[in-house]
């Protein structure tokens, strides 16, 4: 049987770049498809191995569950963490209205 | 007679601990070497040329109390340079991106912190890929970083601002980070000594992040013993980061004068394989003899096909950069996502797409069992030798320019070094001679995770017998 050759349609694309908040442009995004299809062609071999008899790798160096203390320590000021806020109110972020009225 | 800036941090501690020269002198001495050459080079995006000098005049009260504060601070007095990944209160970090050109972060990265607790002076912020997305420093969204070797080189990366630095004579050291191959490639590429340590050896807090598990910070030196010296400083469990390692951390300097008698080293046909320049095989097998003439038993041995490991990576990568670079919002910092450069969206775009609903067993779980196979291919090989070496990268310094053919360039430069990052082991890349055009050549030295101290040794026991870590390109 012919192998499948992998596709993305245009709105699986538009789907992603809701999904990522990525805006782009239509030559920007068929560049784009392009190599996203190139890589994902290029990630297929994986496929040759048989891998169902592998649990799959969480923490590299075989760390578990760690924890801290819970316990209250100095932070940031307020002017700390708004110091670089694009815009800000009475020591708030200040964003734009995400809902309509 | 060296120039200060050339220095070695072992010669400039000494000679500040003698006090022939003072903290000011020898930091004056590298910016002025940053004025001179920089502007062609362009290792730097920021040089922070008073808070530097006023750091020098501290450094040098310390040591006219007392020099016996030089056991308490080891790098009191030795200028820096740190990749613009690093997060440092009140000095802009970039990560090389537009997204944060004008980001200036309120706390220090723990190996700032760490960095500065031991008296080392900061001169500024090197280049890189932005956000570390690259290894050449082509895709830095400001400018390109020359090979101070061959101008019309690159000097590999993503860390390829820090390596030029180095090498330039520019800082006395810098600090890099390493994702897969962004400290040991560009080191290689210049001719100086990179360490990648074990995951989770060095703290990530405060480091702009790439990929969460897999990025790596480390030291790139002029010598391997400068390197030990300064993981010593850098390595340890940190309260910020979850995932460092409680692992107590041996004084590297300690074994690093004790040969390689006994010492099994492996060599990998995988890693001489099709694709690696000839000129770059010969060299790096030459130096493996000479360490077999030193006492090191060399054995052959086979390693699992690194063609699957790139395509662990790839995969890997990209999902964790998807999630990590998701927090930028354009609200508590930085710019909007708009402002995103090309390779940015590709590989978030490639990360949201394997991580979806869907696909995610395809590609990510995929990948993580085939990253446990890979892991206990390395086990395996472990069990057979102490440490493998190879080239680093398979080319040396490709011309200004070639990172612009293909969305896999990266992944096709950090072939070599993609297995073993994969499995979060050290590698150590130490120079190992020239190619004809007279660029550097590098070998890595892999070892099991931990074991860094080995790998310092072994590379250290190499550096002494051939010196090539004297060489200085003609700026």
């Amino acid at each position: 049987m012919a192998k499948k050759q992998l596709k993305l349609s245009n709105s699986q694309i538009k789907r992603l770049n809701r999904l990522a908040r990525i805006r782009s442009g239509e030559r920007e995004t068929s560049r784009i498809k392009k190599q996203l299809l190139a890589t994902l062609r290029s990630v297929e071999l994986l496929n040759q191995l048989d891998t169902t008899k592998v649990l799959p790798l969480n923490q590299v160096t075989g760390l578990k569950n760690v924890g801290r203390k819970d316990k209250v320590s100095p932070s940031l000021s307020v002017e700390e963490a708004l110091s670089n806020a694009s815009d800000q109110h009475n020591c708030f972020f200040k964003i734009r209205p995400i809902f309509k009225d | 007679v060296n120039r200060l800036n050339q220095l070695a941090i072992t010669e400039a501690c000494e000679g500040l601990k003698r006090k022939q020269f003072s903290a000011k002198e020898l930091t004056t001495a590298c910016l002025a070497q940053i004025e001179k050459f920089d502007g062609c080079i362009k290792a730097f995006i920021t040089v922070t040329k008073e808070e530097a000098l006023r750091a020098a005049s501290r450094a040098d009260k310390l040591i006219q109390a007392g020099v016996e504060i030089l056991r308490t601070k080891p790098l009191l007095g030795i200028p820096v340079s740190v990749k613009d990944l690093f997060c440092t209160k009140g000095v802009l970090t970039t990560a090389g991106s537009n997204i944060l050109k004008n980001y200036i972060p309120v706390y220090d990265a723990t190996v700032v912190g760490n960095l500065k607790d031991a008296g080392a002076i900061i001169l500024g912020k090197t280049n890189l890929d932005a956000f570390a997305h690259g290894s050449s420093t082509e895709a830095s969204d400001f400018f390109t970083t020359r090979n101070p070797w061959n101008i019309n080189f690159l000097p590999g990366g993503s860390s390829g601002g820090s390596a030029a630095s180095v090498i330039a004579d520019e800082a006395i050291f810098s600090v890099g980070t390493e994702t897969a191959g962004s400290i040991r490639q560009p080191a290689s590429w210049c001719g100086i000594v990179g360490a990648k340590p074990t995951y989770g050896r060095v703290s990530r807090y405060g480091v702009i992040a790439m990929a969460s598990s897999l990025d790596s910070p480390g030291p790139m030196t002029k010598t391997v013993e400068d390197a030990a010296l300064v993981l010593n400083i850098l390595a340890g469990q940190d309260f910020f980061d979850a995932t460092t390692s409680p692992q107590l951390v041996p004084d590297y300097l300690k074994q690093l004068k004790k040969g390689v008698a006994g010492i099994k080293i492996g060599v990998a046909r995988e890693y001489f394989s099709a694709g690696v320049d000839k000129e770059v095989a010969a060299k790096v097998k030459k130096a493996v003899g000479v360490l077999g003439s030193l006492g090191a038993k060399i054995e052959n041995i086979s390693l699992f096909d690194p063609q699957y490991a790139i395509a662990v990576y790839t995969i890997l990568q990209r999902a964790e950069v998807s999630s990590n670079l998701a927090r930028y919002d354009g609200i508590r910092f930085g710019f909007p996502r708009k402002v995103f450069g090309e390779e940015a969206k590709r590989r978030i775009m490639l990360g949201t797409y394997t991580l979806s609903a869907g696909y995610y067993d395809k590609y990510y779980l995929k990948a993580q069992k085939v990253r446990t196979v890979i892991c206990q291919d390395f086990r395996r090989a472990f069990r057979q030798v102490d440490v493998i070496i190879g080239p680093t990268s398979p080319s040396t310094a490709l011309p200004v320019g070639a990172s612009k053919d293909g969305p896999m360039f990266g992944e096709i430069q950090d072939v070599l070094v993609e297995p073993s990052t994969i499995a979060g082991l050290p590698g150590l890349n130490v120079p190992c001679g020239f190619s004809a055009q007279g660029l550097p050549i590098g070998m890595q030295i892999i070892g099991p995770q931990f074991s860094e101290g080995l790998l310092f040794k072994v590379g250290y026991t190499y550096e002494e017998a051939t010196k090539w870590h004297k060489k200085k390109p003609s700026l």
